[in-house]
């Protein structure tokens, strides 16, 4: 077969993806402060405004943000589909969707109904925006292969979360709706696994292979893994829903539904973790051990929902904690230090490499943000997660040490990230200047 | 009968292989093309290639596909190429 001239001049320009991925570190900076003003009693209940605030300034303004820069960059890409005017609609949805989780953060602080309000506003235009950008863009395009599918999946599983997430929310700012706590459940399932779970999957399926250089994961694990995963997901929900009525199934019932899939998200940990391993070239970089800590970390936190369901145990800020922070966070920072370089490489040389300049002036790749560099945030990282496992149990002894932790690491990552724009901004200078 | 330029980076780790694609670009002569073998489709170099007056074709291979390249002005080598591709 011949491929001619497969032009995928839709990619967009280098600003569309670095305004989401230089944001969302600031947001969990913020995160970070907001734990040292308010003190180990914000991880003792959930419903705190506080906490409230804290949890989507990192799930909204930090893994959020980043997966919305990521999927702008990645649509194209990855499976030749792009976002309609993506340059200008990444631009009002960036500034709706960050005064959004501001405001929130900043309502919730004050405990100020009107700023709350806005906030909800803002957030659920810039989301549901978005949304509708990215599923327009997704079911035109005819791609049958399992990182479009799982795209697909995903995008669903944040629609869901979204309306869910907006009841919740509405039912907080407006005393005229009743506030459904019951659907928190559902909201974060659908967050967690629905939307964060698969697009990482999803994403994984060709990002491993590639970037890794390891063997491509089986067409049966591609085919079937995130539609079984999907539909535990979803009769999940209606056993939730039906819970009173279930009566003494329930308790069966929902076991066996959070079982099922926690065993397919180990299974594909341990396949990934094992094509790794296997893996022809053996440089391992931070971005890999950043992989490897992350689905180490998801493995865990599946055996801790098992033990905890099975048990009865009151476990879930641990489980959140080893699933956000050590899966989640960590799998994002893989993908910043991969993509970012990237960015910065391939935009200086569509802009320099055929000037008179050549390619000399060109940083490598491992340049934009050195290995060193990389490795230290790595440390630090693993560090604050650790010390967020030891809060859980010792609040008062670790909670502080492990906020500090957290801030020293977000600002360090923020200031790789901005350290590799500026030397993109700093190698078009001379050109610019002729 | 042009240069053949052969890079096989079908087993090297990212960023390698488009690094030496970019380093054998800029020096491309009249006469010459390349002949990349890769494991997947180099997406971003296209656009690198259709924006600096350069032509590629890809065909699929054993490990990968062959991407080949060429500067578009060059029309002995567009007529080899085309020969050697329908071949």
């Amino acid at each position: 077969m011949n491929y001619t001239q497969l032009s995928l001049d839709q990619a967009p320009g280098i600003e569309t993806p670095l305004r989401f991925f230089l944001t969302a570190p600031l947001f969990a900076i913020i995160a970070a402060i907001l734990l040292i003003i308010s003190g180990p009693e914000l991880l003792q209940n959930r419903w705190l405004p506080e906490t409230l605030a804290l949890t989507h300034l990192l799930t909204l303004g930090f893994i959020t943000m980043v997966m919305m820069g990521a999927v702008f960059q990645m649509l194209p890409v990855l499976i030749g589909s792009s976002i309609w005017a993506a340059g200008m609609s990444s631009r009002i949805l960036h500034i709706f969707f960050s005064s959004g989780i501001l405001f929130f953060t900043l309502g919730l602080s004050l405990s100020d109904s009107v700023i709350i309000k806005i906030a909800i506003l803002f957030l659920l235009l810039s989301l549901l925006g978005f949304l509708s950008l990215v599923s327009v863009s997704l079911f035109k395009n005819k791609s049958t292969q399992a990182t479009a599918i799982g795209m697909r999946i995903a995008v669903i599983g944040l629609w869901v979360s979204v309306f869910m997430g907006g009841f919740l929310a509405i039912g907080h700012g407006w005393d005229s709706v009743p506030l459904l706590r019951q659907f928190t459940k559902i909201h974060v399932a659908w967050a967690a696994i629905g939307w964060v779970s698969i697009m990482i999957v999803s994403i994984a399926y060709q990002v491993i292979p590639m970037f890794q250089v390891t063997n491509d994961y089986p067409l049966k694990i591609k085919k079937y893994f995130i539609p079984l995963l999907f539909s535990c997901l979803l009769l999940w929900s209606v056993v939730q829903y039906f819970e009173v009525a279930l009566d003494a199934y329930f308790y069966e019932l929902n076991s066996l539904l959070v079982i099922v899939p926690g065993s397919l998200l180990l299974a594909f940990v341990v396949f990934t973790i094992r094509l790794q391993i296997q893996r022809k070239k053996r440089l391992a970089d931070a971005s890999m051990y950043f992989w490897i800590s992350g689905l180490s970390c998801l493995a865990i936190s599946i055996l801790v929902l098992i033990y905890s369901v099975v048990s009865d145990a009151q476990l879930s800020v641990l489980i959140g904690i080893l699933f956000f922070t050590g899966f989640v966070f960590s799998v994002i920072n893989a993908m910043l230090y991969k993509i970012v370089p990237f960015l910065v490489w391939l935009h200086l040389n569509k802009k320099i490499a055929f000037t008179d300049r050549g390619i000399a002036d060109i940083p490598t790749m491992n340049e934009v943000i050195s290995r060193k560099k990389m490795l230290y945030q790595y440390y630090l990282h693993i560090l604050a997660l650790v010390l967020s496992v030891l809060t859980f149990y010792l609040p008062s002894i670790f909670f502080y040490a492990m906020a500090l932790a957290w801030l020293i690491n977000w600002s360090l990552l923020f200031i790789h990230l901005l350290q590799a724009v500026k030397l993109y901004q700093d190698c078009l200078k001379p050109v610019q200047a002729t | 009968m042009c240069n053949e330029i052969v890079l096989d980076v079908h087993e090297l780790q990212p960023p390698e292989p488009m690094e030496i694609a970019m380093k054998e670009l800029t020096a491309l002569s009249q006469g010459a093309y390349i002949k990349m073998i890769h494991r997947m489709q180099p997406f971003p170099l296209y656009d690198i290639l259709l924006d600096n007056g350069f032509r590629y074709k890809v065909e699929d291979c054993e490990q990968g596909f062959n991407i080949y390249i060429w500067k578009a002005k060059d029309k002995v080598t567009n007529a080899y190429i085309k020969a050697l591709i329908s071949v």
